[in-house]
């Protein structure tokens, strides 16, 4: 029963052929979308913060910051939320849970700009002054919560803003 | 072996014969392996593919090498190939993003041995398995008719 191949009659063995190529094909274009999606999240975890400027709003009680975050994978990728803890010389100036983003998706391969609001805690007017007279800087720190194929996960960020 | 077999003689067709057997395993080996890669991953997947497809292709792929390659023992340095091939592809794929996305060298290091046992173990338990039950069942099915 070595060699067999004359019990299999040419049409099975034609199919045979026209059947694999095709499943080949089909998992080559599956495959390599697959791939892509699995590789961006890695890429996403090692997107690029920083910070563009930050400003009292105009009523006073909050602080619009402006991001620059890239999206260094091959897909989309929707910034959902924040975690934002922003300090003046150490003390925490912002209300943590109170953080206001703005949904914004991110083209693949480009920069483009995430605005927070930051809304004040009421008694830390004299570090937030001390940083307005420019006297000290305001360091952001936190995580983006970002969503790349309906998987959520974090970046996080440091950023110092004179 | 029978008492009639030569000595095999450094030929080119002794060398295209070996590269012919190298090349199937490849082609076959390549797409079980993707296959792998889709069902262990299947969150990477696209939404509309089930998680079991995948392993209907393996066992369709299995079943293609034991119709192609008509001589036993050729099939099986065939099916050989290919599974070492398939398990090449699923590490590979797993270990893609470390090599890709610009992930810091120590956490490369750490997340790539990982990863690499991780696929190895997950391709042997479902590779094997799919890729061969379509093989044999093509030989049993010729044994069968030929008994």
């Amino acid at each position: 029963m070595v060699g067999y191949g004359d019990r299999l009659s040419g049409r099975t063995k034609r199919g045979a052929l026209v059947v694999a190529v095709a499943v080949g094909v089909v998992t080559a274009l599956l495959f390599h979308s697959s791939l892509l999606a699995y590789v961006s999240l890695y890429e996403v975890s090692t997107a690029d913060v920083s910070a563009d400027s930050a400003r009292l709003a105009d009523d006073g009680d909050a602080i619009v910051v402006q991001l620059r975050v890239s999206n260094p994978s091959s897909r989309e990728v929707t910034v959902t939320g924040a975690q934002v803890f922003a300090r003046v010389n150490g003390t925490l100036v912002n209300d943590v849970g109170g953080v206001e983003v703005n949904r914004t998706t991110l083209a693949p391969g480009r920069t483009s700009t995430v605005t927070l609001r930051l809304p004040l805690l009421a008694d830390r007017s004299t570090a937030v002054s001390a940083w307005t007279s420019g006297n000290a800087s305001l360091v952001l720190s936190g995580d983006l919560g970002v969503s790349v194929r309906g998987r959520t996960m974090t970046v996080r960020f440091e950023e110092g803003v004179p | 072996m029978t008492a009639t077999e030569q000595r095999p003689r450094l030929s080119w067709a002794w060398v295209l014969d070996r590269v012919t057997v190298l090349a199937q395993g490849l082609a076959f080996g390549s797409v079980a392996g993707m296959n792998t890669f889709l069902f262990v991953k299947h969150e990477a997947a696209p939404q509309f593919l089930p998680q079991v497809l995948p392993i209907a292709f393996i066992v369709t792929v299995g079943v293609c090498t034991g119709l192609l390659v008509t001589d036993a023992r050729r099939g099986m340095a065939v099916a050989t190939v290919a599974t070492g091939t398939a398990l090449l592809v699923h590490v590979g794929a797993w270990v893609l993003p470390l090599v890709l996305a610009d992930v810091h060298p120590v956490t490369a290091q750490l997340l790539g041995v990982a990863f690499t046992g991780r696929a190895f173990l997950t391709a042997l338990l479902v590779l094997p398995l799919s890729y061969f039950s379509g093989y044999f069942a093509v030989l049993v099915g010729v044994g069968y008719v030929d008994g």
